[in-house]
């Protein structure tokens, strides 16, 4: 079952998505600027003449309520900081509600849906910081994030986290331990690993590097 | 900033559960990508930090109130980074309004600052900018007060060095030039070329670049105030500079802010420039959009100096066929990145230091020529190789470096500070240093060349205007003396005795002596002295010679 809609954010594409949400671009046809002013005026006539004020309201609060946590944690996981995850989480719903309101489609699997615009989101950033910077490869990165909602993916990935976290020397683990997996800041760090400041700030960049030297190798 | 603190600020940041700006400003390499997506991946081990309670709430409330309104539409035109920078936008512009608060409760209990405190006032209001966007005007007025040539640039300029300036006026329309921190390139759509420069070192400064304006009056011999003035609507306070050699100029200085908008030359030949800042705002940073590398489509990118980053040593030996050289014993100065200069077959190595934003780049390369220093170095000895240094490399003033030669291979070190390039240059290989001191050496030419000072002290300002430039050159200096000494009436066409018969064997900054290679030459050594201004801009003057002993 194949299901089409608009995605708002891409400028010059149809996003066209399976319910396995693997999602593919094709350019748009030439009638893109007639389509866009269709999509417009038909926004504007929706909008402007809903019967209904406070049953979309209804819809729009239980749709919220039903899936944000979930949501908020699949993007959480992917920026690691939650005035982002905030933002993106709030950009995924208005952008699938208002697709909900003005679309001649309906989508049966909301939850899917939500993720794959989230997922767009944190992709299409992704791909303007690739165009500012040179010599970034954010694809290579993105290439080993875990698969979208896939359990078991997480799984095997934190496995091999913790797998590399064991290979490293006492000290570049403990220094990760305590700056990443507790939060603590460099002072504290230094105070607990009996070091200066800067040698804790040299310990946790060569411990970062080798760890991602052992993850790649996994 | 370098990569180790870069990187733990990063950490900071997830800590602290705030996005990080490399999440929506990029301008980082794939070095530093692949470690941050390092840190996030451990990062997940940890529970998600969830929401404030109400979120939720407010998630439906803001999606309502957007779905609801009719300019949802336009609204959400806004980019993501518009609104990183919008958001960076209000802070500075609540920083800034902080600092006119703080600097006007300083006036109103300590009165206004004085002229003598001008100076301090302005490094410490610029110290608090920490980027500035603004609209230069240049204008440069003859005798008889027509302005000749008018010319207008759009800056963006940030505290690291960061820059865009486009050219506004007709004659470069369009040109732009920029300095992201990682890459430098000029976009020309005249000839329709992008010319890509590596980042550093960087000889380029634009007209009226604050950073140097400030810094150059620091180093002042006086500074005066004679007037006020008010200017585009702002109030300002007028100075009149002396700087430490050239003629007197003035500035106009915002008395909100304490920075500079306005700077008028003298009068030196019939011509005056005025250049002032019609437009200046402050801001946190410079958007990241204008520092994206963006070829214009059917534009022609021309390398110049291209540098090819690598990720380990062996890598840059691949490439370069040899292993670089890595000192011991540097102290706080970790090596943070590699590359091999594509065109020359060097590996560039720059060290770091863990702390402080200091920089120190070793060069590395297989020796083409025998050596020969450059003509304006001093001449010092490294583990008993003669070694150029400059405190001008690559024309940069401020920018200091060390090169030699050694067992086939040459070697630079550049940074700031001559003291820690003097300790690297000793840690590669374990020997000893010997940088001359100024003044130490008594010059006793067997014949004496008389000069008149005043005659000197009007060249050297002739020369602070950007005439007669050969006079910073000890060599150029010796040569036209000695062919004048071989034609004293004068030289016609091609000098007698060329440029690279002469060999500068000792420079210490202030004297220099130099030795000609030549059978036509009357004089065997040339001593040369700066009298006016003992650094960098001061010219040479010479003071004697040594005659050639015939054998006959």
């Amino acid at each position: 079952m194949i299901y089409k809609g608009i995605n708002d954010n891409a400028d010059v594409r149809i996003l066209i998505f399976e319910i396995s949400s693997e999602v593919f671009y094709e350019v748009l046809p030439k009638s893109y600027k007639n389509y866009k002013l269709w999509e417009e005026n038909e926004w504007m006539r929706k909008m402007t003449q809903t019967p209904d004020q406070k049953s979309k309201n209804d819809y729009i609060e239980s749709f919220c309520k039903e899936n944000w946590e979930e949501l908020y944690r699949f993007i959480y996981y992917r920026v690691q900081n939650r005035e982002e995850a905030e933002d993106i989480t709030q950009e995924a719903f208005e952008k699938t509600i208002y697709q909900n309101l003005n679309s001649n489609v309906s989508v049966l699997n909301h939850k899917n849906y939500l993720k794959t615009i989230a997922l767009n989101i944190i992709r299409d950033r992704f791909r303007k910081i690739k165009a500012r910077a040179m010599t970034i490869d954010i694809e290579e990165v993105k290439g080993k994030e875990p698969a979208d909602d896939d359990f078991a993916d997480l799984v095997v990935e934190r496995y091999r986290v913790e797998e590399a976290l064991s290979k490293l020397t006492i000290d570049q683990r403990k220094v990760l331990e305590y700056r990443i997996l507790k939060g603590y800041s460099i002072k504290e760090t230094a105070q607990k690993m009996n070091k200066k400041e800067n040698a804790v700030k040299v310990l946790q960049f060569r411990a970062v590097k080798a760890m991602y030297k052992l993850m790649s190798e996994m | 900033m370098n990569r180790i603190k870069r990187l733990s600020k990063y950490i900071d940041c997830l800590n602290n559960e705030e996005m990080p700006k490399e999440h929506i400003s990029g301008g980082y390499d794939k070095e530093m990508e692949q470690l941050m997506y390092t840190v996030r991946t451990i990062k997940s081990l940890r529970d998600p930090v969830m929401p404030d309670e109400g979120y939720e709430k407010n998630l439906a409330n803001f999606v309502k109130e957007n779905t609801n309104s009719n300019t949802y539409r336009n609204q959400k035109k806004m980019t993501d980074l518009e609104s990183y920078v919008k958001k960076r936008l209000i802070t500075a512009a609540i920083t800034v309004a902080f600092v006119i608060m703080a600097l006007a409760t300083v006036y109103l209990l300590n009165g206004r600052l004085g002229s003598d405190n001008i100076v301090k006032a302005m490094e410490q209001a610029y110290n608090k900018v920490k980027a500035y966007h603004g609209i230069i005007e240049t204008a440069e007025i003859n005798g008889l007060g027509e302005i000749v040539y008018v010319s207008r640039q759009e800056v963006w300029a940030d505290t690291e060095g960061k820059y865009f300036v486009k050219q506004l006026d007709e004659g470069t329309e369009g040109v732009i030039t920029i300095n992201n921190g990682f890459n430098r390139w000029q976009i020309r759509p005249d000839i329709k070329k992008v010319y890509m420069f590596a980042a550093e070192p960087d000889p380029y400064r634009f007209t009226f670049d604050l950073r140097e304006e400030i810094s150059d009056i620091t180093k002042a011999q006086s500074v005066k105030k004679i007037g006020q003035e008010i200017l585009l609507n702002r109030e300002t306070d007028i100075y009149e500079i002396t700087p430490d050699g050239g003629l007197p100029y003035k500035i106009w200085v915002d008395t909100n802010t304490d920075l500079p908008i306005k700077k008028e030359t003298a009068i030196y030949n019939a011509l005056l420039t005025k250049t002032y800042y019609t437009e200046l705002e402050f801001t946190d940073e410079i958007p990241a959009e204008l520092l994206i590398y963006n070829k214009p489509e059917g534009f022609e990118v021309v390398e110049i100096n291209p540098e090819q980053l690598v990720a380990t040593l062996q890598e840059a030996k691949e490439i370069a066929g040899f292993m670089p050289e890595i000192p011991n014993n540097i102290g706080d100065y970790v090596l943070s990145r590699i590359a091999v200069l594509t065109n020359s077959g060097a590996i560039k190595l720059t060290f770091s230091h863990i702390d402080k934003e200091k920089e120190i780049t070793f060069i590395q390369e297989k020796a083409k020529d025998k050596f020969k220093a450059a003509s304006d170095a001093v001449i010092g000895l490294v583990n008993n190789n003669i070694a150029e240094i400059l405190n001008n490399y690559q024309g940069i003033p401020g920018l200091r470096s060390i090169r030699w030669q050694q067992a086939d291979m040459e070697y630079t070190v550049y940074g700031k500070d001559m003291d820690v390039l003097s300790e690297f240059a000793k840690a590669v290989f374990g020997g000893e240093i010997y940088l001359p001191e100024k003044d130490k050496t008594e010059l006793k030419p067997q014949i004496e060349v008389p000069y008149d000072i005043e005659t000197e002290k009007n060249e050297q300002k002739s020369v602070d205007a950007g005439h007669s430039p050969w006079r910073l050159d000890p060599v150029f200096v010796a040569q036209v003396f000695v062919n004048l000494l071989i034609s004293p009436e004068g030289i016609e066409g091609e000098y007698e005795i060329p440029y690279e018969n002469i060999e500068l064997i000792k420079n210490d900054g202030v004297n220099a002596v130099v030795k000609i290679n030549h059978e036509k030459s009357i004089a065997e050594y040339v001593y040369l002295k700066r009298l006016v201004r003992q650094d960098d801009t001061g010219i040479w003057t010479v003071i004697g010679y040594d005659p050639v002993v015939k054998n006959d």
